[in-house]
């Protein structure tokens, strides 16, 4: 199953890529009147991890459509450098794109620290897509945008890197070492958005 | 695909009626002649260069009602199915005002494997006469009134398809002529898209507005002959001096430029769907992004500037009134009807 999915997917990475980059190219135009981005990036999934994920048993339900239904296939992040800087990225978006599921990702539990994002799920707007792009069957609607702070970046990746390279479920110092560099990271995000209002509030 | 669910009602618009008047109507059994005027509707409707527009979801739990119903109406059996025709029969009239004729509602859902396709029309009412011969007191003529017109302007539809997935059936296709005329208010013209189907299109305002802009000046810069560039500076002025701000970039090209420059407009744009993908003008974004500035003089005079002259053969003067002054040497000269 892995195999004729993955080359199916992997006939379709031009397009994707084509995606991909006029997305990237849309994206800093739209946002380049804003302020404190760090950088705007997109990138499309590889086929290894497109295979991985759209059959990973842990998918309830199961992916029926796969090619079609993972929704970051093409994918973009927008690094800002203040808490206060998400909202603004997150309207100007809304001026060129259908958002159709917005979700800010947090630990479950106030007392807990880990990942935190905001995730936009937005419907693929036509001048992005490239000139054949309606003429296959199979390609997806959405694709999805990431909006964060470096520093809820700076904890994110590395874990993420960390987590993949496990082989085990990580000991319990290593759940409370990541906890408290997200912890950090979080009060790193609060105390630059204190000290911003406070500078802007002298002017 | 295979047309396989037809319903049918009469609608009367409610959205501001005193009296309440039911939708009435329900599922029809359709012959040869139905599927077959059905199939030259879709054909004539030529969606795929229609507008595209997309459903306007509940960004946390991934609902619309309008969508929903057409999934119900869809994938639903025959209970399911009629509720939802039922209720975007009821919603139509909810949705319709008094500027509005009483119309035809009639849900299409076509099926092919796990993939469906559902197609909303609203045919309006109409009048026709119709001649008798042949009478023993010679030809006469019949007024039928309760008609409702297959080629009328102001019949609407909209097709959405996709598998049951939550990944489709969030955008679909447009026809709304009544949306891209000239002389209708945009309340009126945003009846079907937003208040019946409650989608926006899939081209954002200030998106439509700075793709066009960006369409003129590269078009602008490919050519240097000066008919051409006038024409394309007048058709720039005209739009943006338009009282219809609803339009296509395909509408543009027809309305305001001549058939020898238009391919060169057209081939500047990424794609056919975003040729007839439907916006609302925005003058501050395209004026932006075209980086002209236009003044109109007391005398009726227009003056308009690339933002690079200003202050340089351009000059502004701002005092008690704002005065202005361009001095230059004439390159060409041109007797031009003004565009509508």
């Amino acid at each position: 199953m892995a195999e004729p999915l993955e080359a199916a997917y992997k006939a379709r990475l031009p397009l994707l890529e084509g995606l991909c980059s006029r997305l990237e190219t849309e994206v800093h135009e739209l946002l380049g009147g804003l302020h404190h981005i760090d950088r705007i990036c997109f990138r499309v999934k590889s086929p290894k991890s497109f295979t991985e994920k759209a059959l990973d048993p842990e998918n309830q339900p199961p992916y029926s459509a796969p090619l079609r239904e993972v929704e970051d296939q093409v994918a973009g992040r927008v690094i800002v450098f203040f808490l206060s800087d998400m909202k603004p990225i997150v309207d100007q978006v809304r001026t060129a794109f259908t958002v159709v599921e917005r979700t800010k990702r947090r630990p479950a539990r106030d007392e807990e620290f880990g990942y935190e994002s905001e995730h936009l799920i937005c419907i693929i707007p036509p001048h992005v897509k490239p000139a054949t792009w309606n003429t296959h069957d199979e390609m997806p609607a959405t694709i999805e945008i990431q909006v964060r702070t470096i520093f809820m970046h700076a904890y994110a990746e590395p874990q993420h890197d960390l987590g993949y390279k496990a082989s085990r479920e990580l000991s319990r110092q290593a759940k409370r070492e990541l906890a408290w560099i997200a912890a950090s990271s979080w009060g790193a995000d609060q105390a630059f958005d204190r000290l911003l209002h406070s500078l802007e509030s002298e002017d | 695909m295979e047309l396989f669910r037809l319903h049918a009602y009469s609608v009367v618009p409610q959205r501001t009626a005193e009296e309440q008047i039911p939708v009435v109507g329900g599922a029809i059994r359709v012959n040869a002649d139905l599927r077959s005027i059905m199939e030259s509707n879709l054909q004539a409707a030529d969606f795929p260069r229609q507008p595209t527009v997309d459903f306007n979801v509940d960004e946390t739990t991934r609902t619309n009602e309008v969508r929903d119903l057409v999934m119900a109406f869809a994938f639903g059996d025959g209970s399911p199915a009629r509720a939802a025709a039922l209720r975007l029969a009821e919603r139509l009239a909810g949705a319709m005002d008094l500027r509005s004729s009483a119309c035809l509602f009639v849900p299409v859902a076509y099926r092919a494997g796990t993939k469906r396709r559902v197609v909303l029309w609203i045919f309006p009412r109409d009048e026709a006469f119709q001649l008798h011969t042949g009478g023993p007191e010679g030809p006469t003529i019949e007024l039928l009134k309760d008609i409702f017109s297959q080629t009328s302007r102001h019949r609407k539809s909209a097709l959405f398809e996709g598998r049951e997935l939550r990944t489709d059936f969030l955008q679909g296709w447009v026809l709304d002529l009544q949306a891209k005329s000239v002389n209708v208010n945009l309340d009126v013209a945003s009846f079907w898209i937003t208040r019946f189907l409650d989608c926006v299109p899939s081209m954002h305002d200030e998106v439509g507005s700075r793709l066009l802009a960006k369409a003129v000046r590269k078009a602008f810069e490919r050519t240097d002959v000066p008919e051409q560039r006038q024409q394309l500076h007048a058709a720039a002025m005209a739009v943006r001096h338009s009282p219809n701000r609803r339009i296509t970039l395909s509408t543009f090209a027809n309305r305001y430029l001549d058939p020898d420059i238009r391919p060169m407009f057209l081939s500047g744009l990424p794609n056919d769907e975003t040729r007839h993908a439907l916006f609302t003008f925005d003058r501050q974004t395209f004026d932006s992004v075209l980086q002209f500035r236009v003044f109109e003089l007391e005398s009726g005079v227009f003056v308009s500037s690339p933002l690079d002259q200003i202050g340089e053969s351009v000059k502004v003067h701002t005092g008690a009134t704002t005065e202005l002054t361009c001095q230059g040497i004439v390159r060409n000269e041109f007797l031009r009807a003004r565009h509508g």
